[in-house]
């Protein structure tokens, strides 16, 4: 009895001890790839702009700060394996949006949105898409209600 | 053809087509002179396309010449540029009375 109180013991204190470094080695890695993102937005930025960039323009440039887009002098700037992530996701969103509307309909809007999308750059994007996402039920409810009752939505 | 909910946001939004009639405006350009999020305006446009108020097309342009998709444009009709007014007209109205110190509406 004893020996297989102990048996559990040894088992549970090795998986606690893996989970633990498996986690270390997780969190090193997440410095690592922040660490590469600073080193990439400060070496870009420092090609655009002519000069070392300041502490606040590098951390807004990797995207961890949103800034004004008045502000954004820099906007090529990101890195732009960033820049793909964040316009997938925003496709994405667009897409999801497009599930809502009648089928009918689809085509126009993916066309009319993406036209608007493709002027604004990654991060306007990202919330153009969100925001379309959130009205994207009424939009659908709209154009519903005049397919099904041949009547125009108040 | 019925006419739309006057919300705070339709009434900017009319009220952008307004400053320039004639003119065709695309969703951005529009939400950018209302002063509203870029996506939100959408669910407004189709209230107004639906009801006849506006009209849009798709812009003419060769999308490989200018280096962007076409954008779709909108304006407002001629019904429908007589119809904001009023709608805003009335909505002001509205407004006034609610906001009058005493004896306004509750």
């Amino acid at each position: 009895m004893t020996g297989l109180v102990l048996g559990i013991v040894v088992v549970v204190g090795g998986l606690v001890c893996l989970a633990g470094v498996r986690l270390a080695s997780r969190r090193q890695a997440k410095q690592l790839e922040v660490a590469d993102l600073l080193w990439v937005a400060a070496d870009r930025l420092r090609e655009e702009l002519g000069r070392s960039p300041t502490q606040e323009e590098v951390v807004a440039a990797a995207g961890f700060v949103r800034v004004h887009r008045s502000l954004r002098f820099w906007e090529e700037a990101v890195v732009p394996g960033r820049a793909r992530l964040e316009a997938r996701a925003a496709e994405r969103k667009l897409m999801l949006a497009l599930s809502f509307l009648p089928s009918e309909q689809r085509v126009r809007y993916w066309r009319e949105w993406n036209a608007e999308m493709a002027t604004l750059n990654p991060q306007d994007a990202a919330a153009f898409a969100f925001q379309i996402l959130r009205s994207a039920p009424l939009m659908g409810l709209t154009l519903m209600f005049v397919k099904v009752f041949d009547r125009r939505a108040a | 053809m019925g006419e739309p909910r006057i919300t705070m946001a339709t009434r900017e939004v009319l009220s952008a087509f307004l400053a320039k009639p004639a003119e065709e405006h695309y969703g951005l350009q529009v939400a950018e002179a209302a002063g509203l999020p870029g996506g939100t305006i959408y669910p407004i446009l189709m209230r107004l396309e639906r009801v006849g108020w506006l009209e849009s097309r798709w812009e003419d342009i060769d999308p490989q010449t200018e280096g962007r998709p076409q954008r779709r444009y909108y304006r407002l009709s001629e019904r429908g540029a007589q119809a904001a007014t009023a709608a805003l007209a009335k909505s002001a109205r509205k407004q006034t009375f609610g906001l009058r110190p005493q004896g306004g509406a509750v």
